[in-house]
């Protein structure tokens, strides 16, 4: 009778479906000014009416496709709005995977598959790319990313070194993600010498975000957590919409005991799910309730959807709620398909939380296969053998 | 050309520094909740849309101020319910139902404001019911129609997205294949749980000895032994019936942990009873004891399975039935074996205390892994 992680996440899903669809209160307001909804993030802009305008004159053609879903995806990412991906995929996917489709399309499609983390898929159609263009740097800058995530550091290590070897604006990029490649496999230190040398004076703010993050990542993992704070604030400063770098930042500040600090760097105007979760963390009481109830309406709806996208706070916030064995089977949900530092501390402290000696053990294993450093996972996993 | 490339470039960065696009809320989620009567009395259909979803399609921020008002959607009505009415379709026997929006409400939802619409479908024939249509889908992948249907006294749920555009109400089963399958699910149920079996197999164990003078001796025959296998058994499916109705008809609410907990807890007392033969009268009444627990685990296995258009009556019964049946295979299995050996020095004295202990070892690791 004991469940697999299978079952609990389909228990979960059975509870969520079962919560998010009953039935809510009608209301009808007294006042007629009352307003019902802000919709000046999603009524199209002038830009974007002159796209949708010139796509309806042409919908077959490339150019028109193309410009359409290239602003949508932009603003989903500008806007933190979900819909703008979800209108650029039912642009994209009725013509992306036909053949004649071009490069272009296929590369934003693979974009809205990696958001909605098939990422098998999105290799696939980039792997298709790259073979037909190995010179396609936007496609290995995808790929590169994706191969990232997912923990395939040897894999990304090839088209990180192809794009830093290729000059020009991918060049950085591609510094970057080598030293985040090598990191993967142990290489920390020759990592952060790549990153030390390279220039970040003339690149674009986003570029240099990047660059910070990744320095602050891999100082954080070594234990240098006040220089990894300083990066993570810098690049902040450079990329203030940017909720990872922002929830990086409030763990490294929570882990060096600055708890208030992090709660205040939290506490923005509509924050993510990332964010919602830690503010769960360390607030006390009824906040800590009250952001946990918020963070848990999110993950069932999104679980009732039968959207996958968010294991990693689903295991972060059963932590909160004190649910091991949850957080547990989130935890290994998400590290079967991602890899990133959180994802690695997550699975640690679930594991430790379910006393669960296989999962840390498999844990142990996958870091000593591949080399992969982390000094606050290293200490969970020391404290579970001296114990 | 050079904004695009721009555009195009920023987006590739983000997917490095923010592969995981961190989004204000959910992605379009609308809610349908339908009223499904007997026979071809009209549907009641409410639907709840977020505003941000519907702006796409009808024009309601008449002020351009970028809040839609109360005011705007009562102007709006007209265009909102032709638009609405044009994106959904609703079915009874096969045959279309005529749809008209009764009333405009609001409804809070996941901190928002959702207008919530309530129509009525009314339909020529009874018979199943099929509701699709654009659902507002067409322009949007990620959209999800969250859907909930009541049919006398069942919950039906339901998701619509692009990919999967029809939601079709199961057929009610017939009482007798809903027993039938259940049968198989208890059945399989039984094979699959490992822990349940070890609890059956130390019930058995001891079940062809009787003790004397503090030690264990082979039973007399088969109608002593059958006596004895009957009271216990019985208590323990009498007691996992009781608790597995009260769980599924939800009348008592048990949570998960706790309960595994208590079924390897079970397993490794059951273990160490069978080592002392004086406390042997103690097998009844734990064997009726652990089977309360065991049978809130079977309701967290029954949980899982899709039970959609199942009757509760002929879901349990025929659960019960296929776990009484897997109990039964697994004591016809077992049971000539020891019995044949009960009268052997060797099952005194090895079979029954290693066997014993071997399952009452496991109970403990699962006590602790799970506690």
């Amino acid at each position: 009778m004991t469940m697999g992680p299978a079952a609990l996440l389909a228990l979960l899903a059975v509870a969520a479906a079962t919560q998010v669809a009953a039935a809510s209160d009608r209301f009808v307001p007294a006042d007629p000014d009352f307003v019902v909804a802000n919709v000046r993030q999603v009524v199209p802009d002038e830009e974007l009416r002159e796209l949708i305008a010139d796509w309806r004159s042409a919908p077959e053609s490339d150019t028109t496709n193309v410009a359409l879903a290239t602003a949508l995806v932009a603003r989903a990412r500008a806007l933190r709005e979900p819909g703008y991906f979800g209108r650029a995929e039912a642009l994209l996917a009725p013509r992306a995977m036909k053949p004649g489709a071009s490069a272009t399309q296929r590369r934003l499609y693979a974009q809205v598959l990696q958001y909605r983390h098939a990422f098998p898929a999105a290799e696939t159609l980039l792997d298709e790319i790259i073979r037909e263009s190995p010179r396609d740097n936007d496609a290995r800058v995808l790929r590169a990313s994706i191969r990232l995530v997912r923990g395939d550091f040897a894999g990304a290590r090839g088209d990180c070194a192809q794009l830093a070897a290729s000059g020009g604006s991918h060049a950085r990029i591609g510094f970057a993600c080598l030293a985040e490649a090598l990191a993967g496999v142990g290489q920390v230190d020759r990592a952060l010498a790549l990153l030390d040398s390279t220039p970040m004076e003339n690149a674009d703010p986003e570029t240099r975000a990047y660059l910070l993050a990744t320095r602050a990542e891999l100082r954080e993992r070594t234990h240098e957590i006040e220089g990894a704070i300083a990066d993570y604030r810098a690049a902040l400063m450079l990329a203030p919409r940017d909720d990872s770098i922002r929830s990086a930042l409030a763990d490294a500040l929570a882990a060096r005991g600055d708890t208030r600090a992090a709660r205040e760097l939290l506490a923005i105007d509509k924050p993510s799910i990332a964010l919602l979760v830690r503010s769960a963390a360390l607030a006390e009481g009824a906040r800590r309730a009250e952001f946990a109830a918020r963070a848990g309406s999110w993950l069932a709806l999104e679980t009732a959807r039968g959207d996958a996208l968010h294991f990693r706070e689903a295991a972060m916030l059963a932590l909160v709620n004190q649910d091991p064995a949850s957080a547990l089977a989130a935890a290994r949900t998400n590290f079967e398909v991602q890899k990133e530092l959180a994802d690695v501390r997550v699975l640690a402290r679930a594991a430790r939380a379910a006393r669960d000696v296989p999962a840390l053990s498999a844990l142990r294993q996958w870091l000593h296969e591949t080399g992969y450093r982390d000094s606050v996972t290293e200490a969970i996993l020391d404290e579970h053998m001296r114990s | 050309m050079k904004r695009l490339s721009a555009a195009f470039l920023f987006c590739l960065l983000a997917t490095f520094s923010s592969p995981q696009p961190a989004f204000a809320h959910a992605a379009g989620t609308s809610y349908l909740i339908l009223q499904l009567p007997a026979g071809d009395a009209p549907v009641a259909v409410r639907w709840d849309l977020s505003m941000q979803d519907i702006v796409w399609t009808v024009f309601v921020d008449a002020d351009y101020d970028g809040n839609v008002t109360w005011q705007e959607v009562q102007n709006a009505k007209t265009a909102l319910g032709a638009a609405l009415l044009a994106q959904i379709s609703v079915q009874r026997g096969g045959v279309p139902c005529a749809l008209t929006v009764k009333d405009f409400a609001l409804a809070s939802r996941s901190e928002q404001n959702f207008l919530s619409v309530a129509m009525q479908a009314d339909c020529p024939q009874g018979g199943l019911t099929a509701v699709g249509g654009g659902l507002f889908m067409s322009g949007d992948a990620s959209q999800r129609v969250l859907l909930s249907a009541v049919r006398g006294e069942e919950q039906l749920t339901g998701v619509i997205s692009a990919a999967a555009p029809t939601w079709s109400e199961p057929a009610r089963a017939s009482a007798w294949r809903s027993f039938a399958r259940f049968i198989g699910e208890g059945v399989w149920h039984v094979l699959i749980g490992y822990d349940h079996i070890a609890f059956v197999l130390l019930l058995l164990l001891p079940s062809v000895m009787r003790p004397v003078d503090g030690k264990w001796r082979g039973a007399t025959g088969l109608r002593q032994v059958a006596h004895d296998m009957v009271t216990i058994i019985t208590a323990f499916t009498i007691a996992h019936s009781i608790t597995l109705a009260l769980a599924v008809t939800g009348t008592v609410k048990m949570p998960i942990q706790p309960i595994e907990v208590a079924i390897a807890a079970s397993i490794a007392v059951a273990g160490l009873l069978n080592l002392l033969p004086r406390l042997s009268k103690l097998r009844l009444p734990l064997a009726f004891g652990f089977g309360l627990v065991h049978g809130f685990g079977f309701a967290n296995a029954l949980s899982e399975i899709d039970a959609a258009g199942s009757a509760l009556l002929p879901l349990l019964a025929g659960f019960n039935v296929g776990v009484e049946l897997a109990q039964l295979g697994i004591v016809a299995l077992v049971l000539p074996l020891i019995y044949s050996m009960r009268t052997t020095r060797w099952y005194a004295s090895a079979v029954l205390p290693l066997g014993s202990c071997a399952l009452g070892m496991a109970g403990v690791v699962w006590l602790l892994q799970r506690v």
